[in-house]
């Protein structure tokens, strides 16, 4: 019996130090979803609607939830959402939002435009947890039982 | 009266008046006296002749009565009485006639009356009775020559005449003349008085024109406009068809058209056709007389432009100047510009009051320009602070933001590193982790007031109606922790309702209050108190407290960025107060302290009330 492969999380995120952050809050959170991470907007867009390299849906499955930095070289966040949020075969994909700050107008923004939720960076394990309640995307983690729980 | 000749016609209606007279005159003086001698002279002579003819009645009565009938024949008794009659008398002849009317040869004396002249008949000869025994025996007629009479009367007539026409040419010259110079003396006053009202409208005229150019110095800041009122009212006042206002450059090589205005304030599109297409006006092109005039701040006043040529040849053509005059436009004393003023129509000549006026103007011009001139720099130095501003603004925003994401990093590798390495690391690596965390929240707290500093006045929310009571009690569960610890006493006195973005107003109350609990020092009993005064246009709010309080000589200081207080060693980024001050003076109100060190603090702040509009 072949296990369903695992719902999958994107990470678009262009500062590698916050990526590892980021990677390393999930992974000690014990989220053992599988996590890709891609570089700015339009490497993104690529993922999500299979262009180039991500042609394969093999390699660049739909993911399930996408971490979507605000400040991105060449499309930035706020660009890719709105395609997110338009496209239909991918609007239904919950957006959290990474923002290095908590601008209200920013994050009012976001909302507007669709996004599901935010988080400020650095992300922490707890924020994340707290997200995945809202919005209700904790049933598809894929998750070990932690010491802290 | 004014007569259509323009003169006021007194000498001639004075003239028509007399005409009638002086003949008249002429004519009364010249037969009145003369007819009047006539007369009298006549009764004069007619009495002489009645009197000898009494008298020689009364000889010949002697005769009678010697001898009562033959007294007619006695010839030589006759002879002997007119010889003794008749000398020493101007007789001319003598008659007697007997009871039958038949004259007495012997007695008759002279020509006989039967010859008369038709003036004779003006004294009849005078005549006296012959009377004896109360019987007329006979009539003695006697006749004095009227001759001389006649010959004085004429002379008189003559005489008269030439009087009378002297005397009549006299009373119809001589008034005449006086009137004609009394005429001549007022014509001469009223076109005096006719010259000096002209003078004196030129001058109302020098004036108003002033006046409009002042008032729109002062009315319009605007150049073009202001090239305009000046063009239009040089032309004007100057009594030339058209003005054309040039502008030098710095270094006064060249010249600028800026407007070109008929009199009439049309502007002369045919000559602002060709000055569009001009972006300068080399002053070399200009023949030497003009340019030199024009560098020395002279006016150049030219008749017959035809004559002298003092203008660029295309320029010249193109304008179909027939007379013109160039003044300069002096500020500061450097020739900056010139007004040239000229006539299209027709040649004129230029009068010095006219060239007065001109310079006036263009003095007046000078300094409107000047003043338009300083504005425009100001209102472009203005724009360019508030794009300096702006830019500024941004660049604090995208530094803040940039700065951000190493921060970011810094946090997370601290935090990441106490969690994974705390065992392995000793107290001491510890502690500069926790150094590096707490600078690093330091840090953050900085960036996210700078970000909120640059952010105001950009801020895109709209007012609305704030119930300071409510936002205090917001701003004051923030600092429940160290009003409890401290034991601090807050008071709120007479808070209102302030027109305001929420977010900012709380920004504002959060760093008073903020300030005023971190600067309590060891008061005693500490208190704030926050409270509002209704100052009729506007709100003055304050956050008081009693403690360590601030020296004046820092009170201006306080409101910069980065400016803290090292008195204490308090918390914060120095950017506070800045972003209170941003704020309450975006909004249109002022902020000041009052403040003494020991004394406590009280910062105020005013607050506008909204436009009545938008209250309800």
């Amino acid at each position: 019996v072949t296990q369903p492969r695992s719902v999958t999380i994107l990470l678009v995120e262009d500062n590698p130090d916050h990526a590892e952050l980021t990677l390393r809050a999930l992974k000690n959170g014990n989220v053992l979803n599988e996590v890709f991470w891609v570089k700015d907007g339009a490497e993104a867009l690529a993922f999500l609607e299979h262009r180039g390299p991500y042609a394969d849906p093999d390699t660049a499955p739909r993911p399930g939830l996408i971490l979507l930095d605000l400040n991105l070289p060449k499309v930035d966040g706020h660009e890719v959402l709105r395609r997110i949020k338009t496209d239909d075969a991918l609007r239904t994909i919950p957006v959290v939002m990474l923002t290095t700050s908590a601008r209200d107008d920013e994050v009012l923004e976001c909302y507007k435009a669709g996004a599901n939720s935010y988080m400020s960076k650095p992300v922490r394990f707890e924020d994340f947890m707290e997200r995945v309640r809202t919005i209700k995307f904790y049933w598809l983690l894929t998750s070990l039982p932690t010491d802290s729980t | 009266m004014p007569t259509p000749d323009g003169g006021i016609g007194l000498g001639r209606q004075l003239a028509a008046r007399l005409s009638p007279l002086a003949p008249a005159i002429a004519l009364f003086i010249a037969v009145v006296p003369p007819a009047l001698y006539l007369v009298l002279e006549s009764r004069a002579l007619h009495r002489t002749e009645t009197l000898y003819a009494r008298e020689l009645s009364e000889r010949l009565n002697a005769i009678v009565l010697g001898d009562p009938t033959l007294w007619k024949y006695g010839v030589q008794k006759h002879q002997q009485i007119l010889n003794d009659f008749l000398p020493y008398k101007e007789i001319a002849t003598i008659r007697v006639l007997d009871q039958d009317g038949r004259p007495i040869a012997g007695l008759d004396y002279g020509r006989q009356a039967a010859t008369h002249a038709w003036w004779t008949r003006l004294a009849t000869a005078a005549s006296a009775p012959i009377v004896f025994n109360n019987r007329v025996l006979g009539t003695v007629r006697v006749e004095i020559s009227r001759w001389p009479t006649l010959v004085t009367t004429l002379t008189l007539l003559l005489v008269c005449a030439a009087m009378g026409a002297g005397l009549a040419t006299l009373v119809y010259r001589y008034p005449v003349a006086v009137v004609i110079k009394m005429e001549n003396r007022i014509e001469e006053l009223i076109e005096n008085v006719r010259r000096t009202n002209t003078e004196l409208e030129g001058r109302v005229r020098e004036t108003e024109t002033l006046l409009e150019i002042t008032r729109a110095t002062s009315s319009t800041l605007d150049e073009q406009e202001l090239f305009s009122i000046l063009a239009r009212g040089a032309a004007r006042a100057c009594g030339v068809d058209r003005c054309t206002i040039f502008l030098a450059d710095e270094s006064r090589q060249s010249v600028i058209p800026v407007i070109s205005q008929l009199a009439d304030g049309r502007a002369d599109s045919g000559m602002w056709d060709f000055f569009k297409t001009l972006t300068k006006l080399d002053v070399s092109a200009f023949p030497l007389m003009a340019r030199e005039r024009f560098l020395e701040g002279q006016p150049l006043v030219v008749p017959d432009a035809a004559a002298d040529a003092v203008l660029p040849r295309g320029l010249a053509e193109l304008s179909k100047i027939k007379s013109l005059m160039i003044v300069p436009l002096i500020r500061q004393g450097i020739v900056v510009g010139a007004l040239l003023l000229d006539h299209v129509l027709a040649r004129h000549n230029f009068s010095p009051g006219q060239v007065r006026m001109a310079m006036t103007i263009a003095g007046q011009a000078g300094l409107a320009i000047e003043n338009a001139h300083l504005f425009t720099e100001a209102d472009s130095q203005a724009t360019d602070l508030k794009a300096k501003n702006a830019e500024l603004d941004s660049f604090v925003y995208s530094v803040s933001h940039d700065l951000k994401a190493p921060l970011v990093t810094i946090q997370g590798m601290a935090g990441v590193l106490i969690e994974d390495f705390a065992p392995q690391l000793p107290p001491k690596g510890r502690h500069y982790v926790e150094r590096i965390q707490a600078n690093a929240r330091q840090m953050e707290r900085l960036i996210l007031d700078l970000l909120a500093l640059s952010r105001i006045g950009r801020e895109a929310r709209a007012c609305e109606p704030v119930h300071q009571a409510e936002l205090i009690d917001e701003v004051l569960a923030g600092f429940a922790e160290p009003i409890g610890a401290r034991g601090i006493k807050v008071s709120q006195r007479d808070l209102g309702t302030l027109w305001a973005i929420r977010i900012q107003l709380e920004q504002v109350f959060g760093n008073l209050v903020g300030n005023a609990i971190k600067y309590l020092g060891d008061a005693p009993s500490p208190t704030v108190e926050i409270g509002s005064v209704d100052r009729g246009a506007f709100v003055e709010c304050y956050v008081t407290d009693n403690g360590i309080g601030i020296d004046p000589a820092y009170h201006d200081k306080i409101f910069e960025i980065f400016q803290r207080l090292k008195e204490v060693e308090a918390p914060g980024t120095g950017v506070g107060l800045a972003i209170v001050k941003k704020i309450v003076e975006g909004a249109g109100g002022r902020i000041w302290v009052e403040s003494a060190p020991g004394r406590g603090a009280t910062f105020r702040f005013t607050w506008p009330k909204p436009p009545r509009e938008e209250r309800s």
